[in-house]
């Protein structure tokens, strides 16, 4: 078996990596697919929190990496989904513990051993984004409607494509429809404008996340929210699905935009 | 006194000096020598082109002519060596260093944080994303958006330009000076503009009036 390994990366702090990581790994694990969640962000590690998976950690990457356990032992598996796994990052030493070789090996392993190997990077574009980074098959970079955010995931592009990681798509999240429509939001054609690679989806901005993830719920996998149904459409589209975009209403029709776009591919 | 053996006259490039080969060397670096004497402050510190025709002519004898006026602060920039009746040709001057300049085609997008650099004229296929920037030593041209930092005639050369097929950049600099778009600028429906240095501020202008890019060749 030869899965396939995905990074999810922004640049930015804040944007949503690692809610989307758990809960993209979630709905995949749920569409029937062995999937692992791997946490690299050592030193702060959140992945297990999100999924709710804390209090069932022994081993952790550093671990792994350092010798002290097989990979098979570290790998935590999800009691709601059989199939969903979590590799969790170590709390108590910083990123320069892993090194990417040995990262790189991690990633090879997994792949022979999972159909997704989903990996939530840190922020940043240091050690712990080129471990993120260095394995990975694809890449999905997370932004949200702000100069800021856009501004990192254009040179976090940047490096992904000076690491020869051909496949890279976006993703956009906490978009939220009512203030695009009044102008005071970035619209969506304006930041693929900018960062010009294929969208997997669009997010909105739904407060049952928030609430959701300080409960370790999964959103894919516990209610019908909006972005629960956006969390489980991008995961359709990575199985190669064609799945429309949600119907956000704005200005300038850019659902036909967009449409326009994945023709032209 | 004035003889007909030497002549100046006055050209477009500078002074023209014509000697009257049928005499001997000697004879014309004395009448040269008188020449320069008699209106001294006239010739001090001006530049001026030989001509000499069809004569062939050794070294050593421009190099003594050279002497003569160098004594009365008068420069020898050239020598001219047409044919009679093309005389008002002019010099042949060194190469304009813009022709010498050396040209880098950078195929793709530059994305934030990246930065390329160069002593001579770039040329950018693609956009210039917001946080990227480009630096030139002669002009920036970028086939698609600008919104990043250019730099053009880095350090001092003000002929430099910058243009783009949609410039929106966060801020341009030619040489010494350097612009930011106003604020109220509207991003969109802009067509082809060209920046460069006009009176010591840089202008921007619609690449279709711009006749500068013509003039500097």
């Amino acid at each position: 078996m030869a899965g396939r390994v995905i990074t999810v990366t922004s640049g930015k702090g804040g944007v949503g990596k690692t809610t989307f990581s758990a809960n993209v790994s979630a709905a995949l694990a749920e569409l029937g697919k062995k999937t692992v969640a791997v946490d690299t962000d050592v030193g702060l590690r959140n992945l297990d929190i999100i999924m709710g998976l804390e209090n069932r950690i022994v081993y952790d990457l550093v671990d792994v990496v350092e010798g002290r356990c097989r990979l098979q032992k570290s790998l935590i598996r999800d009691k709601r989904v059989a199939t969903l796994h979590l590799l969790p990052a170590a709390q108590t030493r910083d990123k320069s513990a892993v090194s990417p070789d040995a990262m790189e090996k991690i990633c090879a392993e997994l792949r022979q051993m999972f159909d997704f190997t989903i990996i939530d990077s840190p922020a940043g574009i240091e050690r712990g984004f080129q471990n993120a980074v260095i394995g990975a098959d694809e890449v999905i970079i997370i932004t949200t409607p702000h100069v800021s955010a856009i501004r990192d995931a254009d040179r976090v592009i940047g490096l992904v494509e000076a690491a020869d990681k051909q496949h890279i798509r976006l993703v956009i999240n906490r978009l939220q429809p009512a203030l695009v429509r009044r102008g005071d939001m970035l619209d969506i054609p304006d930041m693929l404008d900018i960062l010009a690679v294929e969208p997997l989806g669009i997010i909105p901005e739904d407060e049952t996340i928030v609430i959701s993830s300080n409960r370790g719920e999964l959103a894919a996998l516990t209610n019908t929210s909006p972005a629960g149904q956006a969390y489980k459409n991008i995961a359709r589209r990575l199985l190669g699905e064609e799945v429309p975009f949600l119907p956000l209403e704005t200005s300038r029709g850019w659902l036909q935009w967009l449409t326009r776009l994945f023709k032209s591919n | 006194m004035p003889t007909a053996l030497v002549k100046f006259s006055g050209t477009d490039y500078g002074l023209l000096l014509r000697l009257e080969w049928e005499a001997a060397l000697p004879q014309l670096l004395v009448e040269l020598e008188e020449h320069l004497q008699q209106s001294r402050s006239f010739f001090a510190g001006a530049q001026v082109f030989l001509e000499i025709g069809q004569r062939p002519l050794l070294q050593q004898d421009i190099e003594q002519l050279a002497l003569v006026l160098e004594r009365y602060e008068v420069t020898l920039r050239g020598v001219i060596s047409a044919p009679a009746g093309h005389e008002r040709r002019p010099p042949v001057l060194p190469p304009l260093p813009e022709l010498r300049t050396s040209l880098h085609v950078e195929r793709r997008t530059l994305r934030s944080g990246e930065k390329i650099a160069t002593e001579g004229h770039i040329i950018v296929l693609g956009d210039v994303n917001p946080g990227a920037e480009i630096i030139a030593g002669a002009s920036i041209f970028v086939w698609g958006s600008l919104k990043g930092s250019a730099y053009a005639g880095v350090p001092d050369r003000t002929e430099a330009v910058i243009a783009a097929l949609h410039l929106a950049p966060i801020q341009l600099r030619i040489a010494g000076y350097i612009a930011r778009p106003p604020e109220a600028r509207a991003a969109a429906a802009m067509g082809p503009e060209l920046a460069r240095v006009d009176r010591n501020a840089i202008v921007v202008e619609a690449w279709e009036r711009s006749r500068a890019f013509q003039q500097r060749g």
